[in-house]
């Protein structure tokens, strides 16, 4: 069978865009679909590597932010109630007042309210009355601070005679506590 | 026209042959090839015969070269050459030893000739010594000749001589197995050239007249050329090249040589106009001019340079170019190469770079942590934000007081609010107290007032406390005792 040159032409034409067809469905369209794939796999993962190292760097950074507190103030986290809290805590002002000559005249603990961003915490005010030096009000301020459950200096008063002499001091710090004590105490 | 086209310009018997190649990638086309009258002093004296005028740049109907490059070669009757062996050198030591050999061996003043050479390959081993190439033309004639070309409309950028367009012919554009030490003769009806090849150089190109009915006559010339020239048992070939077909001189060359004489094959980078391949005819007739276009282009730098616009120096880079761009198709496939390569780099890390990313820990570990540190944070963040820096506030305001100001009272209230009491003697120093408070960037809304100027300047001011959370402390629960 001989076949005509326009014929032969057709067939070519016919044989190329068929094989043209083929690769693109054959090679080219799989191939695609499986690097999109790869992709798409690879971003996933990526994303879930990048969340992996930023929750580390997280972590690291707060661990060391909370050991950098934690020596200047001690455990972060109250872990008493009220009662033992304000013993412990009282006790420590105490012993404080003593370190830097500052003669207590009255330490008064509140009754606890409750912590209005966690309710598993409570908070009471000790107020604290005192005479000392100027310089060692400020030393026993910050013998305050170094006390485990003491949140803030939340009033403070100095009165004297600006000649120098003992002035006198009531500072009200706020103590953070647990929550669930009794009713009675926080009716008291 | 572009830079890659040239001409080759040869005069000879009175004929001016002119070929126009043009280089495309590989490909060299002979574009143009053109035969006229020599004008009238490029011909030596006592020339054969006078072709039809060709049309010169001058002449309406003129050819213009449009910037292409023009080499041509004074005719062999005014070059002398001389082919020695000289101790191997390069560069500038080797021109003077060319230079003192030629001065020894010319008759006329070395102030009275140009001249050039040409070091066979492998000359710049130290180890041995090198043949050396020397051709000389009076400056007299070069300058005629130059001049009478100018005329003509060519301005020569190469003028070199006939053993070198013979040498550019032979190495550019025969077919691969034309080596040293044959002979090539290019067989005209009219005229043979007889181009002897020693080291690699065209120590010789002369031409023979046969006579129709004696080509004897003629091919014992060819073999006195040939003597002349190489010593017994060097020869190894004689290439022919004639335009006609059923030409009996080359077996009756190889019969009075007793040497096998070969037919000339073209190398295939060399085309006619359009592509089609030479033929023989045109080879014979235009052959050397051919060949020193063929100089031109590839031998630029190492011709013999007898006048002519010194060539431009190209730099190495763009020789790097031009050797690279020279070769399309090489360029493209290790394009080509290199792009498989990246995409089989890129597919491959990507593969590899998720199946340790599928084995690497995921951030459940670190976010459990996080989880477990939360009260710890928590409680950090809660310090940060009501912490009052008591310290620091006392101490911005013990550096804002200055004498005659005493302060006789300060108290910080659960408001975070600030008020100072004190004594001042200047009523000014108040203001300025205050104005310090302001400018320390610990407080706002500072407010000085002047509570009993008449009984010895007493004052209080009172201000905001700047960057601390303000928490909302329940009302004061009752009083649980005192201690």
């Amino acid at each position: 069978m001989t076949l005509s040159p326009r014929d032969r032409r057709a067939l070519i034409l016919g044989g190329a865009a068929l094989g043209l067809i083929g690769l693109y469905f054959g090679v080219l369209e799989p191939a695609g679909g499986w690097y999109a794939r790869l992709r798409r796999q690879h971003a996933a993962q990526a994303d879930r590597i990048r969340e992996a190292v930023n929750a580390a760097r997280r972590l690291a950074s707060f661990q060391d932010q909370i050991q950098e507190w934690q020596e200047r103030t001690g455990p972060l986290v109250p872990r008493r109630g009220y009662s033992e809290q304000i013993t412990a805590v009282g006790g420590r002002i105490i012993a404080a007042a003593g370190e830097n000559q500052v003669q207590l005249q009255g330490a008064t603990p509140t009754a606890p309210t409750p912590w209005p961003d966690d309710r598993r915490l409570e908070q009471a005010l000790i107020h604290v009355d005192g005479q000392a030096e100027w310089e060692n009000v400020f030393k026993f301020i910050a013998a305050l601070y170094r006390i485990e459950g003491i949140l803030s200096v939340e009033q403070l008063e100095l009165t004297g005679e600006g000649k120098g002499g003992p002035i006198k001091l009531r500072v009200s710090v706020s103590v953070l506590m647990t929550a669930g004590q009794p009713e009675e105490i926080r009716r008291s | 026209m572009s830079e890659s086209t040239v001409i080759g310009v040869q005069v000879s018997g009175g004929v001016l042959r002119r070929a126009e190649l043009v280089r495309r990638g590989e490909r060299i086309e002979v574009v143009r090839l053109e035969a006229g009258a020599a004008p009238a002093s490029t011909a030596p004296p006592a020339v054969g015969r006078i072709a039809p005028g060709l049309p010169t740049a001058a002449e309406p109907g003129g050819t213009s070269l449009n910037g292409a490059r023009v080499a041509a070669a004074l005719p062999a009757t005014d070059v002398m050459t001389r082919c020695w062996p000289l101790p191997a050198a390069a560069g500038a030591r080797l021109r003077q030893l060319v230079a003192n050999r030629l001065e020894a061996d010319l008759p006329v003043p070395m102030e009275t000739v140009v001249w050039g050479y040409r070091q066979a390959a492998g000359g710049q081993d130290r180890a041995a010594q090198a043949m050396v190439l020397a051709q000389v033309a009076r400056s007299e004639r070069v300058d005629q000749f130059l001049s009478s070309l100018s005329t003509a409309g060519l301005a020569v950028h190469l003028l070199t001589t006939e053993a070198e367009g013979f040498a550019g012919l032979c190495r550019h554009a025969l077919a691969p197995g034309f080596e040293s030490g044959d002979v090539l003769i290019l067989a005209g009806p009219d005229e043979w050239l007889v181009g002897a090849f020693v080291g690699g150089l065209a120590v010789s190109a002369r031409r023979v007249r046969p006579i129709a009915g004696r080509l004897e006559s003629a091919c014992r010339e060819c073999r006195q050329i040939i003597a002349a020239q190489f010593q017994k048992d060097t020869l190894r070939s004689i290439r022919w090249c004639s335009a006609a077909a059923d030409d009996p001189a080359p077996a009756m060359l190889a019969d009075v040589c007793a040497l096998p004489v070969e037919p000339l094959s073209v190398s295939s980078r060399l085309t006619g106009p359009g592509g089609a391949p030479l033929t023989a005819a045109e080879l014979v007739e235009f052959g050397p001019a051919i060949g020193l276009a063929l100089t031109e282009m590839f031998d630029r730098d190492a011709a013999i340079r007898l006048a002519g616009a010194e060539p431009t120096a190209k730099t190495e880079s763009r020789k790097a170019i031009e050797s690279v761009l020279a070769r399309p198709w090489t360029c493209a496939t290790v394009a080509g190469a290199m792009l498989l390569a990246a995409v089989g780099i890129h597919l491959g890390s990507l593969t590899w770079e998720l199946a340790r990313m599928k084995n690497a820990p995921g951030s459940t570990v670190a976010l459990a942590a996080l989880d477990q540190l939360q009260p710890d944070i928590a409680a950090m963040n809660r310090l940060k934000t009501y912490r009052i820096d008591v310290e620091g506030i006392c101490g911005a305001v013990v550096k804002a007081v200055k004498d005659p100001v005493t302060l006789t009272g300060l108290q910080l209230s659960r408001e975070h609010r600030l008020t100072l009491k004190g004594k001042s003697s200047d009523p000014r120093a108040v203001f300025t107290l205050a104005d310090d408070l302001r400018a320390s960037g610990r407080f706002k809304d500072v407010n000085p007032e002047r509570a009993s100027p008449a009984q010895g300047g007493d004052f209080t001011i009172t201000a905001e406390l700047v960057g601390v959370e303000k928490f909302s402390t329940p009302a004061w629960g009752g009083m649980r005792g005192g201690r």
